[in-house]
């Protein structure tokens, strides 16, 4: 009996068990096929993010070099320092929090107190610290316990460490790192990089655990790039145009190019007013912020100061087009002679006006320029006479010529914004082109261009005939200095042939040695220019465009200078008058800095300045030897037997006949008051200074041309100077025109 | 007990004679029971104090590997915390060389070296002071950085 209730028991628990082994494993079967096949990649993601931690490393943005290797822009890691409102418990850490961190980072504290106040789990206090602060801010969490409400995490610092310097051709990024503007926004793809990764197993605390698994994705640094601008000549093209644009108060900001002919490379592009590159979001030019403070508290403030950020970091040298006025006659002139529709010993009428098809074209010079050759039309820069020589050629060529010197297209230079030509709103169609159109187009009115295409057309003028593309990069190398791109000149077409580019050369230096262009002219050096003034036709026609194309040498051009200055209120506004000195600023500057020597004429060598000697510790008689044999006239102030002192010091510029005092002991300095030498011209000068006991250092590049008159000097009037300073006095010719 | 016969010792014939019942066993599984009885006949016999000895010995060396496992671990995550501590102290140290060197390059930019020669009573030198000295390419010398001559050409 036992027996079969025992083996009716075994045959139950077994049913038993075999139906919660079957239901169990059934279930933990069909789960499984649940998790593993159905919804694996769920599960699967799940636990990546459970177990795993994936950090995206940041790519090292690539640098930005000059010609000669000179940083202008690299970055480094820099610290984001963020909060977390949502764990912050207590009034007193809200206090804690805006206080500390309003001291170390420099942000208000009623701002960083709101922000704690914020039901948020991430609120960004401050962006791309550097290490110092980063570290004040680590000191300040952990002696206050704050490391669980406040972080820093790492993000990409961009540098530039010459600040406004060639700001609008490198542009800056963003806070992601993005290029936002200029060379930073056209090479962002290159510049950029690739991110990387580190996946890794984390434990329970979310700590790293690198060896139970890790992969590593290492990130790619992005390249470099190798320019054409040369950090010493934008330098020079930046200071002179900032003076420029001061002293002729230019309100719609001025522009420089400085470039090789032959190659296309740019050296120089500056823009002024322009911006800071580490602080791009802040308006730097006066007359702006003075504005914008008007509109303060108003509707119109936010727009207004986003307008202003557009404006400065606007690159005029390529995005704002104008009309190019007589800086074009180099065009006009240099197709008309291809296509021999004018020789050299053309003759050219100039009554003061020209009227074609019954309208009336008036020269600057309204008395007329009488009667004339093509190189006195040239240095004249007559405008009836180029109307004359556009009309010769007719409208057929000169529209032939005009696409051919790339006016109706993009120049195609590697920057982002280069206004692109439209036919029939900035130029005349060569088919529906009259000749009164044709007659404005001859002397650089009616039509519009960028300075960019200009300055392009204008050294395929000058090199021997060839359009070449402007460009700003020369090599994009990887990290390890590799190579990656080499860009060459990309030559267009030829325009003219190399005889009319010669002939064209010596006629635009003749307008720096004897025409519109002597103030752009340098000692030692063959420049030749053509000057500009045009009139805006498209808004205020009282408005003007001073501009100056110039370059040297003459006989072998190595780099070309384009200066333009829009809408000075200065009081003079001629190209001659306030855009060629600029110009000839920037070459007397840089020509040596190329290594281009200089060769001075008998002329030029007789009106050289003299360098003051050296005669401390000399005799009396001995050093005024050495002064008068020098060329220079000598003072002695005292009864000693030798020079204590001597003013000007050695070594010093100044000019023939000049004075050196010499003090023979401890006697106390003679001093003269300077007078006002405004207005006057280069002997009333010498004179007066020379009667005061002062030396004068004669600037600007028209010194040795008659009518050149003073309209500067580095000592104010009625200044007490010691007898012997160097007073430097400016000069220009005040009647240059166009 | 295995029967000797007398005149011959060297061999065991029970091995060959059928096999006699116990009377005390009752036969369930004569399978099992010879099996039971196989592997009794290769056991060796074994003290209390070495099967304790093997057992003490066993945990010994699983604890030690456990131990030395978690022992290894520990290096290895200390070491690799250390290899971070040392990374971030490196990035830093990078970060902070380069602020450095941008703040240096802003302090010698030309308009910087400007405006202090100026102030310091410094000039300009003129075009016409300055000498120019042409070399043939064959007088050159190139040396490196550190001051070593790479390449001189004496002709």
């Amino acid at each position: 009996m036992s027996i079969k209730s025992t083996k009716s028991m075994w045959y139950r628990m077994i049913c038993i068990i075999l139906v919660i082994t079957v239901g169990f494993f059934g279930a933990a079967s069909i789960n499984l096929f649940r998790y593993m096949i159905i919804d694996s990649e769920k599960y699967k993601a799940l636990a990546a993010q459970q177990q795993l931690q994936d950090i995206v490393l940041s790519a090292k943005r690539g640098d930005v070099y000059d010609r000669n290797g000179e940083t202008l822009a690299t970055s480094a890691t820099a610290w984001t320092v963020y909060i977390t409102p949502q764990d912050i418990k207590t009034d007193e850490e809200r206090e804690t929090i805006a206080k500390g961190l309003s001291k170390i980072l420099d942000v208000e504290y009623d701002k960083i107190l709101g922000q704690t106040k914020k039901s948020t789990y991430y609120e960004k206090i401050v962006t791309a610290i550097e290490n110092e602060e980063a570290e004040a801010v680590r000191k300040f969490l952990s002696e206050n316990k704050l490391g669980s409400i406040v972080g820093l995490d790492e993000t990409t610092k961009r540098y530039y460490p010459n600040d406004s310097l060639a700001s609008t051709v490198l542009g800056f990024v963003g806070t992601d790192n993005q290029g936002l503007a200029g060379l930073e926004a056209y090479y962002d793809e290159q510049l950029r990089g690739t991110a990387g990764r580190v996946i890794a197993a984390k434990n329970a605390t979310g700590a790293d655990m690198p060896f139970t698994y890790e992969k590593v994705i290492d990130a790619v640094s992005g390249y470099s790039l190798k320019l054409t601008i040369d950090k010493y000549i934008q330098y020079v093209a930046e200071k002179y145009l900032e003076e420029a644009v001061v002293e002729n108060n230019v309100t719609q900001r001025g522009c420089v190019i400085v470039m090789d002919p032959n190659t296309g490379e740019v050296y120089a592009m500056a823009t002024k007013p322009d911006y800071n590159l580490n602080s791009p979001f802040t308006i730097t030019d006066a007359a702006t912020l003075e504005q914008l403070e008007e509109l303060k508290g108003t509707d119109e403030y936010s727009a207004a100061y986003s307008a202003a950020q557009q404006k400065q970091w606007r690159n005029k040298a390529i995005s704002d087009t104008y009309e190019p006025g007589s800086v074009f006659k180099i065009i006009t002139g240099s197709a008309a002679i291809e296509e021999k529709a004018v020789t050299l010993a053309s003759g050219f009428s100039c009554p003061g006006y020209i009227v074609i098809a019954g309208t009336r074209y008036n020269c600057h010079k309204h008395s007329g320029h009488g009667s004339q050759i093509l190189a006195d039309a040239f240095a004249n820069s007559c405008n009836p006479a180029f109307i004359q020589i556009g009309q010769n050629l007719g409208t057929t060529p000169f529209f032939k010529y005009f696409q051919a010197f790339g006016m109706t297209a993009k120049t195609g230079i590697d920057l982002p914004g280069e206004t692109s030509p439209v036919g029939g709103v900035t130029y005349h169609e060569g088919s529906s082109m009259s000749i009164v159109d044709l007659a404005s187009e001859s002397f650089g009115q009616g039509f519009n261009v960028t300075p960019i295409q200009l300055i392009t057309a204008v050294s395929a003028g000058i090199n021997g005939g060839y359009l070449v593309q402007p460009h700003l990069v020369s090599e994009i190398k990887d990290s390890d200095d590799n190579v990656k791109k080499s860009v060459q000149t990309v030559t267009k077409r030829q325009v003219i042939s190399k005889e009319t580019s010669t002939l064209l050369c010596s006629l635009l230096e003749n307008v720096v040695v004897s025409g519109s262009g002597k103030n752009a002219y340098v000692a030692g050096y063959h420049v030749g220019g053509k000057t500009g003034t045009s009139q805006k036709l498209a808004g205020d026609e009282t408005a003007r465009v001073a501009s100056f194309c110039g370059f040297a040498p003459a006989y072998d051009p190595q780099v070309v200078v384009l200066v333009v200055l829009d809408e000075p209120h200065g009081g003079n506004i001629y190209g001659g008058t306030i855009a060629a000195p600029v110009a000839g600023k920037i070459l007397a500057d840089i020509l040596p800095y190329m290594g281009v020597e200089p060769q001075y004429t008998a002329e030029e060598i007789a009106a050289l300045d003299k360098s003051t000697p050296d005669v401390i510790g000399q005799s009396v008689s001995s050093a005024k030897s050495t002064i008068e044999g020098a060329g220079l006239k000598c003072i002695v102030v005292g009864n000693g037997g030798s020079v204590e002192r001597q003013v000007p010091s050695k070594g010093q510029s100044i000019s023939k006949g000049g004075t050196v005092v010499i003090y023979t002991g401890s006697e106390s300095a003679t001093m003269r008051t300077v007078p006002n030498f405004t207005g006057m011209t280069v002997s009333a000068v010498n004179e007066l200074a020379g009667s005061l006991g002062l030396n004068i250092k004669f600037s600007g590049n028209s010194i040795s041309s008659s009518g050149a008159v003073a309209y500067a000097q580095d000592y104010a009037e009625n200044e007490e100077v010691e007898i012997g300073t160097i007073i430097t006095v400016s000069f220009r010719l005040e009647n240059g025109s166009d | 007990m295995a029967n000797y016969y007398v005149d011959s010792f060297a061999y065991d014939y029970d091995m060959f004679m059928p096999a006699k019942k116990a009377d005390n066993v009752i036969e369930i599984n004569s399978k099992r029971k010879s099996n039971k009885a196989k592997s009794k006949s290769f056991s060796r016999p074994k003290t209390a104090s070495s099967r304790f000895s093997a057992t003490t010995l066993l945990l010994v060396m699983i604890f030690g590997l456990i131990a030395g496992n978690i022992y290894l671990r520990v290096q290895v995550n200390e070491v690799a915390n250390q290899i971070d501590k040392y990374d971030t102290k490196l990035e830093r140290a990078l970060s902070e060389n380069t602020a450095l060197e941008m703040e240096i390059e802003n302090c010698v930019s030309l308009k910087n070296l400007e405006v202090s020669a100026t102030e310091l009573g410094m000039k300009k030198a003129e075009n016409y002071q300055i000498n120019y000295i042409d070399i043939l390419d064959g007088d050159k010398t190139e040396v490196a950085k550190n001051g070593i001559l790479v390449t001189a050409d004496a002709e």
